[in-house]
């Protein structure tokens, strides 16, 4: 049971279409923990298939049908579907695997510090960074502020920022002003998918240090 | 009273609204003639169902006839090309003819359906982006898989007719930006832009708006 969730603006860019992929992604992770979430975007698509009821038809060429009908019997090009290993479809909700080039296990983790991995995913979009980002348990994540939006979705265990506590599923919108200091809680590892849609920057003494060369 | 009268009219839209009734504020659009009905939704489910179940070609021509123009319509009101639009559409149809057989009439209508497969189809022409997917044949629950039941079914055909009713009874200004959402294809901050309006007040319109279409649909549900 999620209690953290996307605004309804964010649901309804969602769902007509004008998310950039990495937030988009970040959204339907949430959205594939979350049951009411769900139902919601089942209902702005809706507004959708209704602004498509009513669209005066406009008309086509001569041989569109023809051409399309032509099509149907072309073989569908095939796209392998990659297999994922049990921990892997566990964890990680689907809209986010084929981002993992692999199973979670061959993920590479580099430190960040005493208490924090990062694995960084390709988002194919350079202006956002889209990374998994795991933190021993009972540690804090460094103390950060944004240039831009951070968008978290937690995958395991759960953090505290501030009074709020963050469990599997709940999504979490960093706007550029925040600055904050995740801690996870004790009991286990917290694994987190982060999308960022600039670069952040550590605001602790030794933050400010790494800032310097860790590219983000 | 005179000033307040003509400041009233200059707000007006400019065809097809009407002032709402029930002494309520704000304008609702009148029903367009292309109006799609429940039995309607009903015929096209059947067509769907035709292609899903014996690759029906005479179906899927009777859907393209009805879905492949509006698409194309879709798809130049988002500024695209005449060409590419249609493109897209011929696209989006032949989508519909491979994945009949994943179509859930307990999720949704016909035409909601479409729309998405034609909103992913456009991202990944426009973008070159892969549009993710909320519910995936991966991480859909076993207990779905089977056959809807009847009423779940009539829940899901009227539920389309009440949305669509919602959306028409929206006041103009918070209906305009819905359609430009889901119609142009625009982003919060390029609506906030067109219509010379800070962002905050596309986004405060549009929380208006969804509560009052929650609102509208939970009073019908």
């Amino acid at each position: 049971m999620t209690t953290h969730h996307p605004n309804d603006e964010m649901l309804m860019e969602y769902a007509a279409g004008t998310l950039a992929e990495p937030v988009a992604v970040a959204l339907a992770s949430h959205v594939a923990l979350c049951a009411a979430c769900n139902a919601l975007i089942a209902k702005l698509e809706a507004v959708g298939g209704a602004a498509l009821d009513d669209a005066a038809p406009a008309p086509l060429a001569g041989d569109a049908l023809a051409r399309t009908l032509a099509a149907l019997d072309r073989p569908e090009p095939v796209v392998a579907q990659p297999q994922y290993d049990e921990a892997t479809r566990k964890l990680v909700p689907a809209p986010v695997r084929r981002y993992l080039g692999g199973n979670l296990g061959a993920l590479k983790w580099r430190k960040q510090g005493k208490s924090v991995e990062r694995a960084t995913l390709d988002s194919g979009n350079p202006a956002y960074s889209m990374f998994l980002l795991r933190v021993k348990e009972g540690q804090p994540s460094a103390i950060h502020t944004h240039t831009g939006n951070e968008f978290t979705i937690v995958l395991s265990g759960a953090y505290t920022d501030g009074s709020q506590r963050f469990g599997r599923g709940d999504f979490q919108h960093a706007s550029p002003d925040i600055n904050h200091i995740p801690i996870a809680e004790a009991g286990q590892a917290c694994i987190c998918l982060v999308v960022l849609d600039a670069p952040i920057k550590l605001t602790g003494p030794i933050g400010k240090y790494f800032n310097r060369f860790v590219p983000f | 009273m005179a000033l307040a009268q003509a400041s009233t009219a200059a707000v007006q839209p400019a065809t097809g609204w009407k002032p709402r009734a029930n002494g309520r504020s704000g304008w609702r659009r009148e029903a367009p003639v292309s109006e799609v009905k429940p039995s309607q939704d009903a015929h096209l489910r059947g067509l769907l169902n035709r292609v899903a179940q014996q690759q029906d070609r005479d179906a899927f021509a009777q859907l393209f006839g009805h879905f492949a123009p509006r698409l194309k319509a879709f798809n130049l009101r988002a500024g695209i090309d005449a060409d590419t639009a249609e493109d897209l559409a011929h696209e989006a149809m032949i989508q519909v003819w491979r994945r009949a057989e994943s179509f859930d009439p307990a999720k949704a209508a016909v035409s909601t359906w479409i729309f998405t497969i034609a909103r992913n189809k456009r991202i990944d022409r426009l973008r070159r982006e892969r549009y993710p997917e909320t519910v995936s044949d991966e991480n859909r629950p076993e207990e779905i898989d089977s056959a809807p039941a009847a009423d779940e079914r009539i829940e899901a055909d009227q539920y389309h007719g009440i949305v669509r009713e919602a959306v028409r009874q929206l006041p103009a200004e918070q209906a305009r930006i819905v359609h430009m959402a889901f119609f142009e294809d625009k982003s919060h901050s390029s609506i906030a832009t067109e219509l010379k309006l800070p962002l905050g007040t596309v986004k405060s319109r549009i929380r208006l708006a969804l509560a009052r279409l929650r609102e509208f649909v939970a009073e019908r549900e």
